[in-house]
């Protein structure tokens, strides 16, 4: 069972509503990144400009979307349709004018300083914009069937719901943070992916995945996939655990050439509509 | 038995001096007439009807959908005779019914002529050539007589007609063009209305707070945070560039207000230009990260203190700077309390400015602690570095603008806290929720000591801050919101949870209570929508 990383940023924090129309104009172009015009820049990307814009997005927009812009309040930048896809006209218009009805605050003023947050927004690697992953896809298919990740996740709309949905993997992580999450399922575990071990009143003992918990009510999914809730005072013993379900020895069991194929198959996973998830907590 | 003693002198000092603290117009326990009730800051609502034997049975009487969403919601609703009115966003506003929440009217501010100048002389009702939107999120309004004043997404303050909602008069405090917003509740003081800026973080802004005049809206002095070179204060900047002319120091968040002294508390934010990189501001940057006190006459600085000299962790100071009289080391003392986003709770003696207490309330590792002179004992190697510096509290502090409680029966200072750490740069921050998850909690701070007396932390995931505010009863209850949605009843004394009700939405408000018709209603704003409590029965209407 593949684990943390491959839904980290997509699913951190809850932001799962990753519009699926936003997910689809994005897996359309991350095969072709050139589709989108940077042209309409008048802020050459030099290094000086990058790096004013890097302090402008610091004091403005970091606070939202992250120092790294993987998100946090707001959605990842690495994952925007704007971003990504629109010409840079649109962008530098959405970082001017904001979003009405969201959060996202307009920034009225020069226009360069916003030229050099959309320079330096573009100059983060995104996930899915590079090369296509060398391997054999076809072969690194039946890697993830005989391994055994076809139990706990789904590619090409097949397999279990234990682990993080992977139809859209390729655009939502880098192929380095992938291989870390097949090599060290530990480093990091999404919240909704945290192991958690219930005792009932009745004296059951009930093991699973945290999807959301509060001071009142305790919401998860077992091991075999069915979903559970409590009521706080149902519950007399709370576990959380801090490794992850996914075997850890699994990756390391892999030949380089099987690991290599895995990653060729999964850098296919670009699925243009998201398997919707559980919200950690409302946004 | 010194607890004792010391609760029974801070109730009757309290008791005592209440009338001289407060301002008469917000005598009428039934009402809840400014954004925390009165001037104090206090945050005190005096009905007990409601109270822990029998909150059990409080249940929602209405609520109140708006039309269309605003960015955030973080307004407190003000009640006057049974009428409830509330801001949505900067753009748009209703009277209500409080016993039902039927409208009764609303009013939209007109749209923006993109590209126009605005004007800031005041100017008819038609409000022409609006300048564009800017943030729209808003805390609510003031009221004097028919007035009710309002901040405005376009940097305004335009005062409405309470009866029917009409347009009086129009102030632009300043080019929102040029980064400038308006987002606090304005503050009706001595016939005046008070109302701050917000931009601190665009590194584009000179802080100032205004005073205008309640019938006329002309404007009768500002006070500027950043002072200009020659003034007092100028030689905490640099005097080799003008980083003084975009030095920060926003007033985003409501003051407070002695009508006895005569002086006006105002906190102010972060010093600018960059927030983490304090390279081309040198200095303690004054009068950034503090509370300025002003003559209310005139507008004047009396004294100032600052919580945190040369800021380059973006904690602002903004934090409500509470007004409590009590017993202080045994004698009777005008005191002024804060609990800073940057962890430290301080007391203050409110007519002098003098230092008497600073302790953390929360998790810190910034400072070692706050010396005999007030400025902190900042320890080395905790400032913004290329590598990332990793500090406590992160940039969401110890705790943030979001309304904090005194209760006078108790002696303590109620607040939502949070333990939290973060890598600082100078380019900005970053979390890391994995390696240390942030905590955040209700928390009970006991302000002779600073001690922390009880504590409700919030279960579940933490990552997403939180900026629902407190408000305390005299019903013995402590009422509080969270990012998820719940709004919950705890007992004052001790933290005990009473009660809770989900709303679904995300609260960002603080809450507020009054009475129409001997019934007490408790009301709290969340994502969409305003959500009224009552005790079952007053549901019947």
């Amino acid at each position: 069972m593949l684990s943390s990383r491959h839904a980290r940023s997509p699913f951190r924090n809850g932001k799962s509503r990753l519009r699926p129309l936003a997910a689809a104009l994005l897996a359309c172009v991350a095969a072709s990144a050139q589709v989108r015009s940077r042209a309409g820049n008048p802020v050459a990307a030099s290094p000086e400009a990058i790096a004013r814009g890097e302090k402008l997005y610091g004091s403005r927009c970091a606070v939202c979307h992250g120092r790294d812009g993987r998100g946090g309040e707001a959605p990842s930048l690495h994952k925007s349709r704007v971003v990504v896809l629109s010409p840079d006209r649109r962008f530098f218009e959405v970082v001017k004018s904001g979003i009405p009805g969201t959060e996202m605050p307009p920034l009225p003023g020069p226009d360069e300083p916003v030229w050099q947050i959309v320079a330096y927004v573009h100059s983060l690697a995104k996930p899915g914009m590079g090369p296509p992953v060398p391997g054999d896809a076809q072969a690194g298919r039946e890697v993830f069937t005989r391994a055994g990740c076809v139990r706990c996740h789904i590619a090409e709309g097949k397999g279990g719901v234990t682990g993080p949905d992977l139809s859209s993997i390729a655009i939502q992580s880098s192929t380095a943070e992938i291989r870390e999450s097949i090599l060290d399922p530990n480093a990091k575990v999404p919240p909704t992916f945290r192991e958690v071990s219930l005792r009932s009143r009745s004296g059951q003992t009930v093991k699973g995945m945290l999807k959301n918990d509060d001071n009142f009510s305790v919401q998860m999914m077992t091991l075999d996939g069915e979903l559970r809730t409590f009521l706080r005072s149902e519950i007399t013993g709370f576990q959380m655990e801090r490794e992850s379900l996914m075997p850890a020895g699994l990756g390391k069991g892999l030949t380089p050439e099987q690991l290599q194929n895995l990653l060729a198959f999964l850098d296919r996973q670009r699925a243009p509509f998201l398997k919707s998830q559980i919200g950690f907590q409302d946004y | 038995m010194d607890l004792a003693r010391t609760f029974i002198a801070c109730f009757v000092c309290a008791a005592a001096l209440w009338g001289q603290l407060m301002d008469t117009r917000f005598a009428n326990r039934a009402d809840w007439l400014s954004y925390d009730r009165d001037n104090t800051g206090q945050r005190f609502g005096p009905l007990d009807q409601i109270t822990a034997a029998n909150i059990r049975d409080l249940t929602v009487t209405w609520a109140f959908q708006v039309s269309r969403l605003p960015a955030r919601t973080e307004g407190t609703p003000l009640v006057r005779d049974g009428i409830m009115y509330i801001t949505v966003g900067g753009e748009e506003a209703y009277a209500l019914d409080a016993r039902t929440g039927r409208a009764i009217w609303s009013f939209e501010y007109p749209p923006a002529k993109n590209g126009n100048a605005g004007s800031s002389s005041g100017g008819p009702p038609q409000v022409p050539g609006r300048i564009g939107r800017g943030a729209n999120w808003n805390r609510g309004f003031a009221i004097s007589g028919n007035r009710l004043f309002m901040a405005t997404s376009d940097c305004s303050l335009i005062a409405l007609d309470s009866r029917n909602g009409s347009l009086l008069w129009r102030m632009q405090l300043a080019d929102p063009g040029k980064l400038y917003g308006t987002t606090a509740a304005p503050i009706v003081m001595n016939n005046m209305v008070l109302l701050g800026v917000r931009g601190g973080d665009t590194g584009m802004v000179r802080g100032f707070l205004d005073a205008y005049d309640p019938e006329t809206g002309k404007r009768l002095w500002r006070f500027y945070t950043v002072p200009a070179p020659g003034e007092p204060g100028a030689e905490t900047w640099p005097s080799d560039n003008k980083s003084w002319l975009t030095g920060g120091a926003a007033t985003w968040t409501a003051g407070t207000y002695d009508p006895e002294l005569g002086l006006i508390y105002w906190p102010t934010g972060n010093p600018g230009p960059d927030d983490y990189d304090g390279a081309n501001r040198t200095g303690d940057n004054l009068y950034s990260a503090s509370v300025v006190a002003l003559d209310a006459r005139t507008g004047k600085l009396k004294w100032h203190y600052q919580f945190t000299p040369h800021d380059v962790n973006d904690w602002d100071g903004n934090e409500t700077p509470v007004l409590i009289d009590a017993v202080w080391k045994g004698r009777p003392r005008k005191l002024l309390v804060q609990a800073n986003r940057n962890a430290f709770f301080y007391v203050l003696d409110r007519a002098t400015g003098e230092f008497l207490l600073g302790e953390p309330f929360a998790q810190q590792t910034w400072a070692k602690g706050i010396l005999p002179n007030g400025r902190p004992d900042r320890l080395p190697n905790t400032t913004p570095t290329l590598k990332g510096n990793y500090v406590c509290p992160d940039v969401h502090g110890g705790t943030n603008w979001q309304a904090p409680a005194w209760n006078p029966a108790t002696g303590l200072l109620y607040l939502v806290a949070r333990d939290g750490c973060g890598y600082y740069y100078p380019t900005g921050f970053s979390n890391d929720n994995e390696k240390t998850p942030p905590q955040q909690s209700v928390r009970a701070i006991d302000i002779q000591t600073g001690k922390i007396r009880w504590d409700f932390p919030f279960l579940g995931s933490q990552e997403l801050v939180t900026h629902a505010g407190v408000m305390t009863t005299a019903g013995g209850l402590v009422f509080a919101g969270g990012r998820n949605g719940q709004f919950l009843a705890l007992d004052a004394r001790n933290g005990k949870l009473l009660w809770n009700f989900n709303t679904g939405g995300t609260i960002r408000a603080s809450p507020m209570t009054y009475m129409v018709d001997g019934k007490q209603y408790v009301s709290i704003y969340t994502k969409a929508a305003v959500f009224t409590f009552s005790l079952k029965g007053a549901d019947i209407r």
